[in-house]
């Protein structure tokens, strides 16, 4: 099996057979995982913020220098991930979302339930809901990091936590 | 229109100035506390964005144990002190007696201990500061948080971000038996931990205009 990919944060991957993708320290962000059951692909990214503001509509998709692409806002990267996979054969009918984070570590810094990680859930759930995607699967919300470990070909994803 | 930092090479030397004195008094502070010699390293300036700041502590992916401050009054931000496992063993034993082999077993007493710590270096840091700017300066009760490194700087980072595209990051090393001669952070130290001070534009701003009336 190849060396994992590391996605790095506000990073997105579109994953070729055989490939696996790790993200660490998965707070209040989330990961998407949106996977093609019938193609057996998978993209995945690790948004931090819920939506793109209305002057921020041209946020950098990249790729950068080095091939890879970022994006910060869940409903931004959930449009790209769904157009990169439906570019590579993938069809919109046969796709589940997968959500992980959205964790919410300090109580300081939310007052009420409905912090950064909670509209990062939300952004997420709503996107997915747009193009007709089920979220097959979710662990978010709680108060402790993640780390994530996903294959592209399988679409299984793996969870860890240290606490 | 997202707002951004324009700060030029003096904005960035006064703001290293101003937390240097801050910090100076944190760190008499936290030596007084636990009768050690205290140092720190020369702070570091940085504009965060998205992009760039996020990669930061990226390799954190170890237990670390972050404690969060808020300020306010005459400006807002947060003070982000992060301290891995040799420095939460450190100082719970310097102040309890009490050994730690593993964070996650840190009790109530021990979260206390690590509270206090926050308490004190952002006390000494912030009343520094109220004397110099001669504004007043409060901070929340701390919040102390065991995890990720990394998740936690991130989560901390996204929600500055909700408000601004970018944020300040004021940075510094604080050692705790420091090696006798030496006046800064020089690695090895029995306890290192860190100091963030994040501003977002708008405090930023507050503080140059009033270091700039000084300079004046």
């Amino acid at each position: 099996m190849s060396t994992p990919v590391e996605l790095r944060i506000a990073e997105l991957f579109v994953g070729s057979k055989g490939e696996t993708v790790t993200t660490n320290g998965v707070g209040s962000c989330v990961v998407v995982v949106i996977y093609d059951k019938v193609a057996r692909m998978g993209a995945i990214a690790h948004v931090i913020l819920p939506h793109a503001r209305p002057d921020d509509a041209k946020s950098p998709i990249g790729p950068d220098t080095s091939g890879r692409l970022f994006v910060k806002y869940a409903d931004q990267a959930i449009d790209v991930l769904v157009r990169e996979l439906e570019r590579r054969g993938g069809v919109r009918t046969h796709m589940v979302g997968k959500l992980v984070g959205g964790a919410h570590m300090f109580a300081l810094l939310e007052s009420d339930q409905h912090g950064i990680g909670w509209q990062n859930v939300a952004a997420a759930r709503e996107r997915l809901g747009m193009f007709g995607i089920p979220v097959e699967t979710e662990v978010v919300g709680g108060t402790t990091g993640r780390n994530v470990r996903f294959d592209c070909s399988t679409g299984i994803v793996e969870i860890v936590t240290k606490v | 229109m997202a707002v951004t930092f324009q700060l030029s090479a003096d904005d960035r030397d006064q703001l290293c100035e101003l937390v240097n004195i801050g910090v100076s008094h944190a760190s008499t502070t936290l030596s007084q506390l636990l009768k050690h010699r205290v140092a720190i390293s020369v702070p570091t300036v940085d504009v965060k964005s998205a992009e760039s700041a996020l990669q930061f502590l990226e390799n954190s992916n170890e237990l670390t144990v972050a404690v969060l401050l808020k300020i306010s009054g005459g400006i807002d931000g947060y003070v982000f002190l992060i301290f891995p496992h040799d420095a939460v063993s450190h100082l719970v034993h310097s102040l309890s007696g009490k050994n730690i082999d593993d964070l996650r077993t840190l009790d109530d007493f021990d979260r206390s201990t690590i509270q206090e710590v926050g308490n004190v270096l952002t006390g000494g840091m912030l009343n520094g500061l109220s004397r110099f700017l001669h504004i007043k300066l409060i901070h929340s009760v701390p919040d102390v948080v065991v995890d990720m490194g990394v998740a936690m700087f991130n989560s901390l980072s996204a929600s500055m971000m909700l408000s601004s595209d970018e944020f300040l990051s004021l940075d510094v090393a604080i050692c705790v038996d420091a090696a006798p001669q030496s006046i800064a952070c020089a690695g090895g130290e029995m306890a290192t931990g860190r100091m963030f001070l994040f501003l977002g534009p708008e405090a930023a701003e507050r503080i140059l205009s009033l270091t700039r009336a000084m300079v004046a």
